[in-house]
């Protein structure tokens, strides 16, 4: 039996474990299963680069993922008075500049993650424009 | 203000330090850059945030109105960051239009317009706070007290007669006194003598007789009203109760003897005393409601005589009005205490019966009906000392219960 066959079957059920204690926690507002929900998130994502050994590009789209789920999971169980998705949404693509900028300081992954840097760094200059247009329309 | 954690901060937390340790242990930059943007954001809601200030001011825009109106509460609002308010409203007042909780930033003012739904006094104004951090990793909060009186008035009922008392005071006003002197109401006849007014001569019973006789008149006079509250106890169903009922009475009678220029007071007699002693006026009228509206049900079980009630509440021969359900044998044992005393004392009973039911076993409906017995004894016992009993259940008009004094005392004359 492949390494990867006897690594997917667990994957398989983090990642359907992950999903379902993230249902669960949205549903009855309850804080520690969402926690328990994102924490098998980063253990699903941990055994997929171990079965993978090899570097993974969208390192920073994971990052970028994970925070935009963690964002709108806690934001649904302690919703604000007033909509700050634009702010949420800066949070996201700021997660993948970061996670993008971490790994191009470390130089790994060569060109192509230097090329994914300078991209997510073009759309989070061209975001935070469009929300401080919209946030100062509004007021 | 308090500052506490969310649930944000511990998992965004234990996400990072996962990460990052899964990352050095397994060797895995990938994991580090996915934990690191959880990190980033913990450290910057610890680090970049100041305690919000905010300053709140509550006020009504009426803060008298009558039962089922409606009154805005204003609330404004001076904030250093976005927060939310929220303001309990107490039972009785119930929103209408505005948004609680609402969301504000920056100086705002919100309105809420609630109705008062049940008379009474209340103290609205207890306002909480609670902002975030713009992380939303951490929560601010407090319980700010910015309590304004709010006095819903009852809708008392208009009548159009009332009880006239037996004995009137010395003062003007609109009761036809027992007394003979100048007024309009014609009294009697008597033999002219010297002082009398020529226009007081009764010209055809002077004819008839062969000399002059005069007429004399009932003056008007004012009288003194106690009205008198059994503060003890009360039958209660849902949000009404005969408490509810008396102090509407109390209202209605106050209003309508106030208008007849007579004195009126108030004796609440339960748990706690309380008493307003006879004035007349516009203002004695707002008193005794106000006086009326603090009155609720106080668990006591010390006895109480009508020792306690000072003497000037209780004028001689004022005629006292009690309302009463006549559940507490502590007030039943004071009414009939003011009737030894020479009170002229009527009783308007509040119903509990149709607060109170039946039961379904034979054994509860039994209960019942012996209960009814007693009460019905107990009426008899009053009426054989000389005071009416008029029962009033809540679907009856308060006029319909006077009507039924106004007949015992036709019929019966006090003893003096």
């Amino acid at each position: 039996m492949l390494v990867a066959d006897v690594v997917r079957k667990p994957l398989g059920a983090l990642a359907v474990a992950a999903v379902l204690a993230l249902a669960a926690g949205l549903v009855g507002h309850w804080g520690p299963l969402v926690q328990l929900g994102l924490t098998l998130g980063v253990v699903s994502y941990a055994v997929a680069l171990v079965e993978r050994d090899a570097f993974d590009e969208r390192a920073p789209l994971v990052a970028a993922a994970m925070l935009a789920t963690g964002e709108l999971a806690y934001t649904s169980i302690e919703p604000p008075a007033r909509r700050a998705w634009p702010f949420s949404l800066l949070l996201v693509v700021a997660a993948a500049g970061v996670a993008s900028l971490l790994l191009a300081a470390a130089g790994i992954g060569g060109g192509r993650v230097r090329e994914l840097v300078l991209g997510v760094a073009a759309a989070a200059a061209a975001l935070a424009v469009v929300a401080r247009l919209a946030a100062t329309a509004t007021r | 203000m308090t500052r506490s954690a969310t649930a944000k901060l511990a998992g965004y937390t234990g996400i990072a330090a996962l990460s990052l340790f899964a990352g050095l242990a397994l060797r895995l930059p990938e994991l580090v850059a996915v934990g690191a943007p959880f990190a980033l954001v913990v450290a910057l809601g610890l680090t970049v945030e100041r305690r919000p200030q905010v300053e709140v001011s509550v006020e009504v825009d009426r803060p008298r109105v009558l039962e089922r109106e409606e009154v805005d509460l204003v609330v404004g609002v001076q904030t250093s960051r976005p927060a939310e308010l929220y303001l309990p409203l107490p039972p009785g007042l119930e929103l209408v239009d505005g948004a609680n909780p609402s969301a504000v930033r920056g100086d705002e003012v919100v309105t809420l317009r609630l109705r008062a739904d049940k008379w009474g006094a209340y103290a609205p104004g207890v306002v909480f706070v609670r902002a975030y951090d713009r992380f939303r990793v951490l929560r601010w909060e407090t319980r700010l007290e910015r309590r304004t009186p709010l006095k819903v008035y009852p809708q008392a009922e208009y009548l159009r007669s009332i009880v006239r008392p037996v004995r009137t005071q010395v003062f003007a006003g609109n009761q036809v006194a027992r007394e003979k002197g100048d007024g309009i109401e014609f009294a009697d006849l008597r033999p002219f003598v010297s002082g009398d007014l020529v226009r007081r001569v009764n010209w055809r019973a002077s004819a008839r007789r062969g000399e002059l006789w005069v007429n004399e008149y009932h003056p008007e006079r004012n009288a003194d009203v106690v009205l008198f509250l059994d503060a003890f106890a009360e039958a209660r169903r849902g949000t009404s109760s005969t408490l509810d009922q008396a102090v509407r009475a109390a209202a209605a009678l106050a209003a309508r003897y106030l208008r007849e220029k007579d004195r009126v007071g108030v004796v609440s007699f339960g748990g706690t005393l309380n008493w307003l002693l006879p004035a007349t006026g516009v203002g004695q009228l707002y008193r005794i409601v106000d006086a009326v509206l603090d009155s609720r049900i106080v668990l006591s079980y010390a006895w109480r005589n009508l020792d306690l009630v000072p003497r000037r509440t209780l004028p001689p021969h004022a005629l006292v009005l009690a309302i009463s359900p006549l559940l507490d044998e502590r007030a039943t044992s004071a009414l009939l205490d003011l009737r030894a005393r020479g009170f002229d004392l009527a009783v308007i009973e509040v119903s509990p019966l149709e607060y109170v039911g039946p039961g379904r076993g034979p054994t509860d409906r039994l209960a019942h009906r012996l209960w009814a017995l007693k009460r019905e004894a107990q009426r008899t016992r009053y009426e054989r000392a000389g005071v009416p009993v008029s029962v009033w259940s809540g679907d009856a008009s308060l006029a319909s219960a006077l009507e039924e004094v106004r007949s015992f005392r036709r019929y019966a004359r006090s003893a003096r």
